[in-house]
């Protein structure tokens, strides 16, 4: 039942892709773009993931587009800091570790995206649960201090769209 | 000239310094950056010309452009990485 | 309205050129590898989403802006994994801080 209701809801943002790529809003096009997402979905889930899509991805959709909107306020203060270091060109690069407490693979892949998106830090590495980081200004090597610099409040966002 | 003109004419400068990094780049990661760059600046310059004559198909084409230019790019990383091995 | 609009994006666009510029700027001046891959990568994403809600501010609602919402999604997915990347094989290959290594 759960997973039916995901197909349906995961098949309404597909047909609401698919009316943007073809620019008109009519029952043909609405139809033809569910029917492909369904397609492509069960191609997936039989072919090439070869397991459950919401135990492979889980992330709900509100909350996504809750992160993805405070993402883009986190690219705009690191962008304005790192506009200013590069003008003065005060650099102080390094490589640190950061520890996180995240438990899924996919978590794990978010945080370090949001990582290279965000305040001069870009992911280098990851073995388990241990990220390597390059660091613009590195003030400091130790792991348990550079963490909460680095991480800011993306480990509670993510951890908090679990459904 | 127009404002839109301008800015096609400013993308197109911002494309010749990535050129100079890809083709001055000491290492072959240097090169890849500046090519990863360029690939940016052509897509927005697509972006700006559907912009200016009013053409939606226009953006399509910088959709295929970014979906190939990120495939190439991480294609390559992988391929060079321990030196091809 | 629409006049005031299209001022806003127009302002937006030339933002966005400047972050741009300042992205080409140390991607030629800085002399480290891993110092350019962390500035580029950023500035260069910033400079790429204010130049596109500048376009939207001036397209106003409808399809050409929908579409730029797709395009927006799609580079905030793939943008951090192409540097990262170049910059894991880069670390992989063991290129040192401060350090040059040439690869013929």
């Amino acid at each position: 039942m759960k997973r039916l209701l995901h197909y349906v809801r995961m098949m309404a943002v597909f047909a609401v892709i698919w009316v943007i790529l073809e620019e008109q809003i009519s029952i043909a096009t609405v139809v033809v773009g569910a029917l492909i997402g369904l397609a492509a979905m069960v191609g997936t889930d039989r072919y090439v993931l070869r397991a459950d899509y919401q135990q492979a991805y889980p992330f709900g959709l509100v909350a996504g587009i809750r992160y993805v909107i405070s993402l883009i306020v986190q690219i705009y203060v690191a962008g304005v800091q790192a506009l200013y270091k590069v003008l003065t060109g005060t650099l102080h690069v390094g490589i640190v570790d950061v520890h996180t407490s995240l438990e899924h693979d996919f978590h794990v892949a978010l945080l370090a995206n949001s990582i290279t998106l965000t305040p001069g830090t870009v992911t280098l590495d990851r073995q388990g649960k241990t990220l390597k980081v390059i660091w613009i200004d590195c003030v400091t090597t130790d792991p348990e201090e550079a963490g909460p610099l680095i991480k800011q409040n993306f480990e509670q966002l993510i951890a908090g769209s679990k459904r | 000239m127009t404002y839109y003109n301008m800015v096609l004419l400013a993308l197109g400068l911002l494309t010749i310094g990535g050129i100079i990094r890809v083709v001055v780049g000491p290492t072959i990661w240097d090169r890849l950056l500046g090519l990863n760059l360029i690939s940016s600046k052509i897509i927005m310059a697509i972006i700006v010309y559907a912009l200016m004559i009013q053409r939606t198909f226009l953006l399509d084409i910088a959709i295929v452009y970014a979906l190939l230019g990120f495939i190439g790019s991480v294609l390559i990383a992988r391929f060079i990485e321990r030196k091809g091995e | 309205m629409a006049q005031v609009a299209a001022l806003i994006g127009q302002i937006l666009i030339g933002i966005g050129l400047v972050f741009m510029a300042a992205g080409i700027y140390s991607v030629l001046r800085f002399k480290d590898f891993y110092s350019r891959v962390v500035i580029t990568a950023k500035i260069d994403t910033v400079g790429f989403l204010t130049l596109i809600f500048g376009v939207m501010f001036i397209e106003g609602f409808s399809f050409f802006t929908l579409k730029l919402v797709l395009i927006v999604v799609f580079e905030l997915l793939t943008n951090p994994i192409s540097t990262h990347s170049i910059a894991h094989s880069a670390y992989a290959s063991g290129y040192k801080i401060r350090k040059e290594v040439r690869v013929d």
